[in-house]
């Protein structure tokens, strides 16, 4: 399908806007593929406050002169807020005014939380959008004015679109090392090594971070430096921001018409009109263009009008391309949502727009317009909200968003992780005082309420994803952590002896951490589309979800093999043993279990392979993950069979399983080759190894324990 | 004596032990099969690793080592499995689990041989509205000679590739036959070459026939990206005189000479099967999750003719096409830069293998038989801890 753009109706801007609108349209960033720095043509501060205001000139042209060192960060800021009074943004005695930051009332952001947004292929709340494009610039959550005032992702969001000006002054870009700020010649004296930074901060550098940008997006993104990638990640932040900031240019815009003109007069007689109501008279606008081009000799005047109009529009409108809020408004019209430049293309392509999309227009400058006025904002807000989630209602987009909504809004994940803490405390203090059992009591309430949060989180997920618990990386974290933390306590149920349970709160605790961890480090959305081969709820649900217990059994069989080494070293319980035995039969039981889901998981793999690929076994890293996991496993059974190994050795052969697991589960994926790596693991490695490191010290006190005790067997005993 | 020494050569194979060390070396051979796989393409590795009989490792870049290869483990494992899994286990109700999983791996392995040693695997390209019933190997190349015959039909002399890939200058390959009147001489072979013009400011040293010459490429990491040459000579028997020639997996058409006062042309070819059914692409459907390139879906619309019976079918990912032993995959599509309404093509993965179904018995037998095993020791551990746990009460009471 052609993509309907301006250049239909004017060939003024033709060479210029075809090639962007292709792009912006067909790549998976609407942002990537673009030059950096050459995707806004009014993203400097200054022209942007040109248009805006032109009173903004001043401070702004001073801040780009001088916006290093923090005093004079205060300054402008104190100087921008001074300003921003001559035209009333914060006026003293207003009702709505706001000396730091915007103030957003809970209506406001209920109802913006819960617009729906259409972003990496899914329909989303607009809080979910706002939660991950925070996270990945600011590398948390919330952000921080100048002042200290803390800012939700939302908020933060609504002050992007509502109050650009000030947004541009909040420290939300967080670079991890300042080796890149000396490359692209910002100054930071006053800053640490990893710290975060406004884009009035960054501005000096713009310039020579998105030319640096530009030349190391062309090395391929696994052979870049550290530092290349920081650069590359950085500008793709700010350009990011740029859109979001620049989005409602468009509401502010008003636009000129030549009095007199053949356009003014089939306007009624306007001089001046506004974004919404030109796309809405597109095709009046269109059809005087295409009278003066048939009568070749219409004045100039006239010619000039349109084409100035057009060319203005085109400069504003396109720059409103970050957000996908507006639901075709037939069905059948594709899948795509639209954004205001999807609008203002279509309607000047000749698609005659929807008039819910006309009134969404116009609803957008009068939120602009009201954004000092909360009552007024909030009517019109309201108004927004309805006529949007109508058009998304009529097409079955909307019902699970307020769903994903209560879900980010729960945090199930964070109250688990807190009631696994408190268990691990409570279980923590009872091994100081094995005898008292109220304590170990005491800490199954928090884990089996940590348990429960933790599994409606998953279920949520599934319900809102319409999948099986496990698609992705990100997912099968939480779900090997729910899988260990049941089947230990099931292991507790049985022998009570405080070991599951304890393996239980810290595998919960460091699941989740490693969950959240993950989640910041990549800063996209994790409930990401499925790429075609995944999509299969039934093989997802089958094998996807087998071979994840599988992994949970092997990591659980290790935790608890480590029990029984470092109670071995410090001499835990003497020569119990039948504490220990107890302890390798649980190893042991572990093993079993998982080997049975690990079997199981990786043949019905292979059977999926073979719908999807044509083969059932392609020695990709995953499927040979899988199967060094069933090896070793048997390996150990059969050992231990024959009499090879006993108790020490099973555990540590355990201990050795949980490391081929981590292999298997992240460290594939970081060699970046095979059908499988759908899982963008950058910055794992560290991690990984950090594991191994602590594995291999575990390996060798259990295999002192083993000299150890062969020692103490051939030497005989003499009186 | 003899009995003896097959019991003893029985016991080595049945104990517990052989089954350790065959596991561990799979496990090994796994490992590094999956690492070198950050440098070398999976089919080199494949036959590296995992389809030989002995591997050639150096470790570190210095010390080389031998390794029992992916092949001959197999065959161990099967021979283990037989002896000790099967014939030397004890026949009890609690191992009758472990009978059960090992009859399942047991069909694994054979599913496993079946696809080895009978199998083919190629592809079908094909435009929309184009068919065919020829799919073509994605490795395999073949020397074809073509004659035409008296009636006018084209007859075909094949010689497979592996009589021909290792030809070198060193040691060229010759091939008579006594239905041709010449003979062909592979004189060098490349797995991934390049034929190119000489110029008249460069020298090679290879030979240039026609203008052209072979330039030796290093093989690409996805082996079916090379494009195989070879050096032939054709022989005439009667006068013993000699034509140069480059066949070049790529060439537009075959190479051809008058021979006998007849023609005969000589191709360079991947090996191809014919299907017993045509396949015709009527549509091919790519959909993208919406304002990403990320794909939601790719299917194929094809019309299947048999013996003039046409039936519409869709193969998409994950749900092929199986048809008379033959499975067609929506595998690819392109071209990757096509504008909207340019042609695409779609092109299947086709595999005929007898052992197509074998794993789905395989995963059920083995699921069933450890669920039974692990679930009387699951019985039995309870059973155990509880006692221990009600003994532990009574003693701290």
């Amino acid at each position: 399908m052609d993509e309907p753009v301006l250049y239909c109706t004017c060939p003024v801007v033709v060479t210029r806007t075809k090639t962007d609108k292709m792009w912006v349209k067909k790549e998976t960033h609407w942002w990537a593929p673009l030059k950096f720095g050459g995707n806004l043509r009014h993203c400097e501060p200054v022209s942007y406050c040109e248009m805006r205001v032109k009173k903004e000139t001043h401070w702004w042209a001073l801040m780009k002169l001088i916006s290093h060192t923090k005093i004079i960060r205060v300054f402008i800021y104190s100087a921008a807020v001074f300003l921003f009074g001559d035209f009333g943004v914060a006026g003293a005695g207003d009702a709505n005014s706001h000396a730091s930051s915007p103030q957003w009332t809970s209506e406001i952001i209920e109802l913006a939380s819960t617009l729906a947004i259409q972003d990496a292929g899914r329909v989303k709340p607009l809080d979910s959008y706002a939660r991950f494009k925070l996270l990945k610039l600011n590398g948390r959550r919330v952000c921080y004015t100048p002042d200290g005032d803390r800012r939700t992702s939302l908020e933060w969001l609504l002050d992007c679109l509502f109050y650009p000006e000030l947004v541009q002054l909040y420290p939300i870009f967080l670079v991890p090392d300042d080796v890149v700020l000396d490359a692209i010649g910002v100054t930071h004296a006053d800053k640490k090594k990893r710290d975060r930074y406004s884009y009035a901060d960054l501005y000096t550098g713009r310039e020579g971070l998105f030319r640096l940008a530009n030349e190391y997006i062309k090395i391929d993104a696994k052979d870049r430096s550290s530092t290349q990638a920081q650069i590359v990640h950085l500008a793709e932040n700010i350009t990011e921001f740029e859109w979001l900031t620049h989005y409602l240019d468009f509401a502010t815009a008003t636009f000129e018409i030549v009095e007199n003109s053949s356009l003014s007069s089939s306007l009624g007689g306007v001089l001046e009109i506004s974004f919404s109501r030109a796309v809405e008279s597109a095709d009046l606008i269109r059809e005087n263009y295409n009278a003066l081009e048939s009568a070749g000799t219409g004045p100039d005047l006239n010619r000039q009008s349109i084409t100035k109009l057009l060319r203005e529009m085109d400069r504003v409108g396109s720059g409103a391309a970050a957000l996908a809020l507006f639901a075709p408004a037939k069905t059948g019209t594709g899948s795509d949502w639209l954004t205001p430049a999807d609008v203002m293309n279509a309607a000047f392509s000749g698609q005659q727009p929807p008039k819910e999309h006309i009134w969404l227009l116009s609803l957008f400058e009068n939120l602009y317009g009201a954004r000092d006025n909360t009552e007024d904002f909030t009517e019109n807000l309201i108004e927004f909200h309805e006529t949007a989630r109508g058009l998304a209602d009529a097409r079955g987009e909307y019902a699970k968003i307020p769903l994903e909504f209560i879900f980010y809004k729960g945090k199930f994940f964070y109250y688990s992780l807190i009631l696994y803490i408190l268990s691990f405390i409570f279980i923590a203090i009872s091994w100081l005082r094995p005898a008292n059992r109220l304590l170990y009591r005491l800490s199954i309430i928090p884990l089996a309420g940590g348990t429960l949060y933790l599994i409606a989180g998953i279920v949520f997920r599934c319900v809102v994803r319409g999948r099986p618990p496990v698609s992705t990386l990100y997912e099968s974290v939480l779900f090997i952590t729910a899988v260990v933390v049941l089947v230990s306590m099931f292991i507790e149920f049985i022998n009570r002896q405080g070991i599951a349970l304890s393996i239980a709160t810290i595998i919960g605790t460091l699941g989740l951490f490693l969950a959240n961890k993950y989640e910041v480090k990549e800063g996209t959305d994790t409930m990401t589309s499925l790429v075609a081969v995944l999509d299969s709820n039934f093989w997802l649900s089958t094998h996807v979800t087998t071979v994840t217990i599988g992994y949970a059994a092997g990591i659980l069989a290790g935790a608890i093999a480590h029990i029984y080494i470092l109670a071995k070293v410090i001499g835990l319980k003497g020569d119990d043993a039948k504490f220990y035995s107890s302890v390798a039969r649980m190893v042991y039981g572990v093993i079993c279990f998982g080997l049975l889901f690990s079997v199981v998981g990786t043949i019905l793999g292979g059977i999926w392979a073979n719908d999807s690929w044509g083969r059932f076994w392609g020695w990709d890293p995953k499927e040979n993950g899988a199967l060094m996991i069933i090896l070793w496993e048997l390996a150990i059974l059969h050992a231990r069979m024959g009499g090879y190994i006993r108790d020490l050795g099973t555990c540590n052969a355990a201990v050795f399983g949980a490391c081929i697991v981590a292999f298997s589960w992240w460290g594939v994926n970081l060699l970046g080759i095979g059908l499988h790596s759908y899982g963008f693991t950058s910055g794992i490695f560290t991690a990984l190894m950090v594991f191994y490191g602590f594995e291999l010290i575990i390996l060798v006190l259990g295999c002192s324990i083993w000299l150890r005790q062969k020692i103490m067997r051939t030497v005989p005993i003499t009186t | 004596m003899i009995t003896n020494l097959i019991k003893s050569i029985f016991r080595v194979f049945s104990s517990f032990g052989f089954a350790c060390i065959i596991l561990l070396f799979m496990l090994l051979l796994t490992f590094l099969g999956t690492l070198e796989q950050v440098d070398y393409g999976i089919y080199d590795i494949q036959q590296k690793y995992f389809n030989s009989v002995v591997v050639s490792y150096t470790l570190a870049n210095r010390v080389p080592i031998l390794l029992p290869g992916g092949g001959l483990l197999m065959v161990l494992l099967s021979l283990n499995l037989l002896c000790g899994g099967m014939v030397r286990i004890k026949k009890r109700w609690s191992r009758a689990g472990i009978l059960v999983v090992h009859s399942g791996i047991a069909l694994l392995l054979l599913s496993g041989f079946i696809t080895y040693a009978f199998s083919n695997e190629g592809y079908l390209t094909l435009y929309e509205n184009q068919q065919s019933d020829k799919f073509q190997s994605y490795y395999i190349w073949e020397i074809c000679v073509k004659e035409t015959t008296d009636d006018g039909s084209v007859r075909e002399h094949i010689i497979p590739g592996e009589l021909f890939e290792s030809a070198s200058n060193e040691m060229p390959v010759t091939f008579h036959s006594s239905e041709l009147p010449f003979a062909i001489r592979v004189n060098r072979y490349m797995r991934n070459s390049q034929a190119l013009p000489k110029g008249p400011m460069f020298e090679v040293d290879v030979p240039v026939v026609d203008g052209y010459f072979l330039q030796d490429t290093a093989a690409a990491k996805e082996a079916e990206r090379n494009v195989p040459g070879a050096y032939i000579q054709l022989i005439e028997k009667a006068n013993s005189r000699k034509h140069e020639a480059i066949l070049w997996g790529l060439q537009e058409y075959a190479y051809a000479q008058k021979i006998d006062r007849r023609p005969w042309a000589i191709d360079l070819r991947p090996k191809s099967w014919t299907l017993p059914f045509t396949v015709v692409l009527d549509k091919f459907t790519r959909e993208l999750h919406p304002r990403t390139t990320i794909a939601k879906v790719f299917s194929s619309d094809i019309t299947k003719i048999e013996d003039g019976i046409s039936q519409r079918i869709e193969i998409t990912m994950n749900e092929p096409l199986r048809h008379r032993g033959y499975t067609l995959f929506q595998a690819s599509w392109g071209p990757s830069n096509a504008k909207p309404n340019d042609p695409l093509y779609s092109t299947f993965a086709v595999v005929k293998n007898p052992a197509d179904r074998f794993p789905i018995a395989a995963c059920t037998i083995i699921g069933v038989g450890l669920l039974i095993h692990f679930s009387q020791k699951l019985i039995r551990y309870i059973r155990r801890e509880r006692g221990l746990t009600a003994i532990t009460s009574v003693a701290n009471d």
